[in-house]
């Protein structure tokens, strides 16, 4: 079998978390007026001013067009279409602990490997799970609630602390941002919100796992995560979707604060269902992610695992106002087959001395599509501003594409950018030196790919980085050879 | 025990017949010499044995332990116990030595029905390996042969061929690119993995090697095919007199 | 005259019975025609158009010019001080004229035809248009339907020609506001090779219109080195379109070294057609003041086994803006690609600005592709390791602004036209002011 009939066979694998919950649900019928945002606000009793702020923000979608500047493909979206609220039945008025959690959910959780119950507890990760829109359950809020820590579902939170939501919400993704910022604005159905108090360092992972699981519905997902002065949190988020021949819509929207000297760690394993060899089926992956380090000295770092989905359009992005602030964006985004990525990052200095790093590693393969872009902008007042950028792709395969498109902005002279970029096809002589010291083709390609990616996977948490390096391994199984 | 015969083999690349029928038997312990000229087919012996892609096997064959070799895949060679120690080791950015040594010890346990070594005993294992080629263990957890100087490289070659354990070990140029001290390490680490069970093919343009490894035979490779055979002797009248007389032989 | 853009066409009138060479000839005549539909369908490109994102055209759009003008006689003197090179070939074109009393194009090397474009008609039919996208909203359909002249130059197979040719455009700023629309057709028959610097000069500080398109065809095993020299003045706009189609195991280096101008636009195009043809392409901007230059460069690797090598270098001073935008397109099938790209910027104040994006679009997996940029200011150290031998700051940061453009100049291999270009960018470099 020659080289490339081996990459082939790695890759072909199937897709692992493809299965579908058997419950009942509440699901809006498809179809988007202002009538659908009102209702969505109803049902989760809003406060007044969060109906308006939806409102506004749907009144300004209606004025925008789809964008189209992306290296990607797809048939128009017919937004009436979609169902944009779905909910499992619930017996009681939102789960107060895991025991009034349907069982069928938490063996769905389990199913995907992320255990709701005590062995979450021995992992030492606190998990708000979403299921279609809305939280289904939400482990260790009391624990960390001892150290003034919230986390709990966004829905909640809009009763429980909306003078932060007020304050927050849409302060960093304003509802005006972009075309699917603003339907998620009019339409978020749920999420996590996450504060941490001064001073506090979270003494555990928060992480939050969203399941799509209903047919032609849209997830709308809202995070907001503020890390008060001298706060630090390191927060994780994973995704999957049964396989369905139909493309389903993802617009998430994630906006994150710090503070003075504060820190947030955000880091996502994307696995949203990636449709098949032949491109039919998948989630349209359109996220908007923004961190602002409004803070002196405060820091966000950015990492993602992008394996799944059948388009991902997605740019989590830093702007840096504190003085002394610093952004990292690191990412492996790996396409396969038909699968289409064009994410990168944004990074906006604005503030002295702030320092930002771009790690981005693409691996194409099949006939995909796979794209890196990104913006380091460096503003008229941001003296000293330090950029490193490094961007490599591996491609697997001579039917997939892989581009790379930067843009540097710099109007202060006392900047110092440095962007470097590569593209090359997975070595035969590495493959060929694993081989000759007996390893078969998927762990050879495997091993190089990991170790390929391994400045970005070594900046996951222990429990996510196994998880990553596993579906790395799987998303390109059968691709080289 | 015969651990490798080599009949008739005849190797092109593209149009170009590398290998012009070689012959060549190798028993369990012994220890071969294989010289000749730039562009003899040396390297292309060896990347043939070990099963590299881009060569044409247009006549002949090959038994290792009396299986047909060239049937089978190039990790399937090394699960077997055909070890190559490359002239130029490759660098594998972002993986660590250690993880490719276990990965491939697990790959050859795995095939010689045995269980993988846990992370403790396969650490004591590298450990006791390292000293042979007096490696620091810092090595370990570099990328493989990333940053490595040459010498280094080789010495990772040999620190591999210790830990696998080959019954057929090819060393291929692992002379070339070294000074005087690091070729002393490696040839004290290869002296030390000489057994009866296990056959070494030294390949090399230069006696040099073959003062510190000492060859039960020599062969003299020129244009694809092997022209004369001795023992050590041999190499040190080639020494002398060049590799002239090989190609003016061939001429006549 | 109908406009899709916000943006105004800055000519008082472009009457449609106004008269151009070639109107005799049938294809040369509906080519004008297909232009004129199309420039007056799409107009000015705006800046929401990816391509002119960083360049806005309204300073362009505020201006009026004209066409046609009384031209300045300059003594053969006079042009032998603003030719680059004594020893050379001269095509002189004066406020868009072609003045064959200053040219040296008599006693030609045999094989070799310069001739101006009004009166070459017949040997670039074949050519003329074909390297050049024309649906592209802008300066090429303008070029395309207004062009009055330029130089068209052929070389027979296996023909090395010795001399440089030198083709110098002098805008004497006699006619205030003038409009030149230029075209020059280079051809390069199988195995031939020749030597061409482009050199545009403004001779006062009038505002003024430069609409260049420059075309280069080489044939298989050709070779052509290009330079492109532009030192208009401060008030001129520059608007340059070069683009070359190259055959198999052709050569192409091109270095542009960009000076002059309020606003310089130069597109550099390049498609290695055939296996083995290679390009190097590379640029120098040094601006000042208000100065805006634009680089846009593409190179389309089409086929197997091609390569590619580019180095832009600009330093920026005063208020001025560069902008660089380097796309390297790796077509499905072209394996074995070698492409490099590396564009390096030094910002010497406050008030400048550089926006610059590397791309790559790679559709060929057997490849090896990769970009580099930066954007910096002098080397502290390097400031500090001069000072500290005896250097005073003015002097050491002039001479590290110098280094900083020494190996694009090195590049170029011609002993006699680096001296000459290196001379023109040392006075040229700014004075560093922080």
């Amino acid at each position: 079998m020659s080289e490339q009939e081996q990459i082939n066979e790695v890759l072909a694998t199937d897709y692992q978390a493809g299965f579908v919950t058997d419950i009942e649900s509440d699901t809006f019928p498809p179809g988007l007026s202002e009538e659908t945002v009102r209702k969505i606000s109803r049902m989760k009793d809003e406060p007044e001013f969060l109906l308006e702020w939806r409102l506004k923000a749907y009144h300004h979608w209606l004025t925008l067009e789809t964008p189209e500047w992306a290296h990607v493909n797809y048939p128009e979206i017919d937004y009436q279409a979609i169902s944009y609220y779905s909910a499992p039945k619930k017996k009681t008025d939102g789960p107060k602990s895991l025991d009034e959690v349907d069982p069928e959910l938490l063996r769905t959780y389990e199913k995907l490997g992320v255990p709701l119950d005590e062995r979450a507890r021995l992992a030492g990760v606190a998990v708000d799970a979403v299921f279609d829109s809305v939280s289904v359950a939400n482990t260790f809020q009391d624990k960390l609630a001892e150290d003034g820590i919230i986390f709990m579902p966004f829905s909640k939170a809009v009763h429980a602390h909306p003078e932060l939501i007020k304050k927050y919400l849409g302060s960093v993704v304003s509802y005006k941002d972009n075309f699917y910022a603003a339907l998620n604005s009019a339409l978020f159905s749920d999420g996590s919100f996450v504060y941490i108090p001064k001073g506090t360092r979270c003494p555990m992972e928060l992480s939050t796992y969203f399941r799509i699981n209903a047919a032609n519905t849209g997830q709308f997902e809202r995070t907001l995560i503020i890390a008060d002065d001298d706060a630090y949190v390191s927060y994780l988020e994973g995704c999957t979707a049964p396989m369905r021949d139909e493309n389903q819509l993802h617009a998430a929207v994630v906006e994150l604060v710090a503070h003075d000297r504060a820190e947030i760690k955000y880091s996502t394993v994307q696995n949203w269902y990636p449709g098949d060899e032949n491109g039919v089926g998948g989630i349209f992956n359109f996220v908007t992610k923004r961190a602002a380090c409004r803070g002196v000295s405060s820091k966000v770092s950015w990492t993602q695992v992008e394996t799944g989905s059948a388009i991902t359009w997605k740019y989590p992005s830093i702007i840096l106002q504190g003085d002394n602030s610093t952004g990292e964006f690191y990412s492996v985004a790996v396409t396969n087959n038909m699968q289409q990525a064009d994410t990168g990052t944004k990074m906006i200095h604005l503030g002295k001395n702030t320092s930002s790093t771009i790690i981005s590693k693409g691996i194409a393969a099949g006939r995909s599509q796979n794209s890196y872009r990104g913006l380091v902008r460096v503003g008229p007042n941001a003296e000293n501003a330090r950029n490193y950028t490094e961007c490599d792709s591996l491609l697997m395969g001579d039917q997939c594409g892989a581009h790379t498109f930067p843009y540097i902005e710099v109007k202060n002279p006392t900047a110092q950018i440095e962007h470097e970029a590569s593209t090359s096809k997975i070595s035969e002589d590495q493959l060929f030196y694993c081989k000759q010291r007996g390893l078969d083709a998927d762990d050879a390609v495997s091993m190089i790919v990991n170790g390929f990616c391994k400045e970005v996977m070594r900046q996951l948490p222990m429990e996510f980085a196994v998880e990553a390096q596993n579906l790395l391994s799987l998303s390109l199984e059968g691709s080289v050879g | 025990m015969k651990m490798l015969e080599i009949k008739n083999l005849h190797a092109s690349v593209g149009d170009k017949e590398i290998l012009r029928g070689i012959n060549l038997t190798i028993n369990a312990g012994e220890v071969h010499a294989i010289m000749g000229p730039n562009g003899a087919g040396k390297s292309t012996l060896s990347n043939v044995l070990a099963g590299r892609d881009g060569y044409t096997i247009t006549q002949g064959e090959v038994l290792y332990k009396g299986e047909n070799l060239l049937e089978l895949a190039a990790e399937e060679r090394a699960q077997r116990g055909v070890f190559l120690a490359f002239q130029y080791p490759v660098e594998i950015p972002g993986v660590s030595n250690i993880y490719l040594l276990k990965a491939a010890l697990n790959a050859v346990r795995k095939y010689q029905g045995l269980d993988e070594l846990d992370a403790i005993d396969f650490l004591s294992l590298v450990r006791s390996k390292l000293d042979l080629v007096k490696m620091d263990e810092q090595f370990l957890h570099r990328g493989v042969n990333e940053g490595f100087s040459g010498g280094e490289k080789k010495r990772n070659e040999i620190l591999q061929m210790a830990l696998l354990e080959p019954s057929l070990a090819i060393l291929d140029e692992t002379d070339s690119g070294l000074d005087i001290d690091a070729l002393k390490t490696v040839s004290e680490g290869v002296n030390g993995l000489r057994s009866a069970d296990r056959s070494i093919v030294m390949i090399t343009h230069y006696q040099r090697l073959l003062d510190y490894i000492e060859p039960d035979f020599v062969h003299v490779l020129s244009d694809g095919k092997i022209v004369k055979t001795g023992d050590k002797e041999l190499a040190k009248e080639l020494e002398k007199t060049g590799y002239s007389w090989v190609q003016q032989g061939q001429a006549e | 005259m109908k406009q899709i853009t916000e943006l105004a066409t800055p000519f008082a009138s472009i009457s449609s019975d106004e008269t151009f060479f070639g109107d005799d000839l049938p294809w040369l005549k509906s080519l004008r025609l297909k232009a004129r539909t199309q420039f007056n369908n799409a107009g000015l490109p705006a800046k929401k158009e990816e391509d002119w994102k960083y360049t806005s055209l309204r300073p362009f759009a505020r201006q009026q010019f004209n066409h046609g003008a009384k031209t300045q006689p300059l003594s053969v003197e006079q042009c032998n001080d603003y030719a680059l090179l004594d020893d050379a070939y001269r095509f002189v074109i004066i406020d868009g004229v072609f003045s064959a009393e200053l040219s040296k194009i008599d006693g030609l090397q045999a094989g070799l035809i310069i001739r101006p474009l009004s009166e070459a008609v017949d040997l670039i039919q074949p050519h003329l248009g074909q390297q050049v996208e024309l649906t592209k909203p802008g300066f090429t359909a303008l070029n395309t339907m207004m062009m009055s002249e330029g130089m068209a130059v052929t070389v027979d197979s296996n023909v090395k020609i010795e001399k440089t040719i030198e083709l110098l455009v002098i805008n004497s700023g006699e006619s205030a506001n003038l409009a030149t629309h230029l075209r020059h057709v280079i051809v390069l028959a199988d195995n031939s090779e020749a030597t061409i610097i482009e050199h545009y000069l403004g001779l006062n500080a009038d505002s003024s219109f430069t609409n260049t398109v420059t075309e280069v065809i080489l044939a298989e095993s050709a070779q052509l080195k290009h330079y492109k020299l532009q030192q208009e003045s401060s008030k001129a706009f520059h608007i340059a379109t070069l683009a070359a189609k190259q055959a198999a195991k052709s050569q192409w280096t091109t270095n542009s070294i960009s000076l002059g101008a309020k606003l310089a636009r130069n597109d550099v195009h390049t498609q290695l057609l055939g296996e083995q043809s290679h390009v190097v392409m590379d640029g120098l901007y040094l601006v000042d003041n208000d100065q805006h230059v634009d680089f846009h460069t593409r190179i389309d690797h089409t086929v197997a086994n091609t390569t590619s090598d580019e180095l832009y270098k600009g330093i920026l001073n005063g208020n001025s803006h560069g902008v660089f935008n380097g796309k390297v397109m790796v077509h499905k099938d072209a394996q074995k690609t070698d492409a490099n790209q590396q564009n390096h910027n030094l910002l010497l104040s406050r008030g400048c600005e550089i926006d610059t994006k590397p791309e790559m679009e790679i559709y060929a997996d057997d490849v090896k592709c990769g970009h580099g940029s930066t954007v910096g200011q002098i080397n502290a150290d390097h400031l500090f390791f001069l000072r500290s031998r005896g250097l005073d700051e003015v002097s050491a940061r002039s001479l590290l602004t110098y280094a900083f453009t020494a190996d694009v100049l090195d590049r170029i291999d011609s002993e006699l036209i680096r001296t000459a270009l290196a001379n023109v960018v040392e006075q040229r470099l700014p004075k560093p002011s922080i």
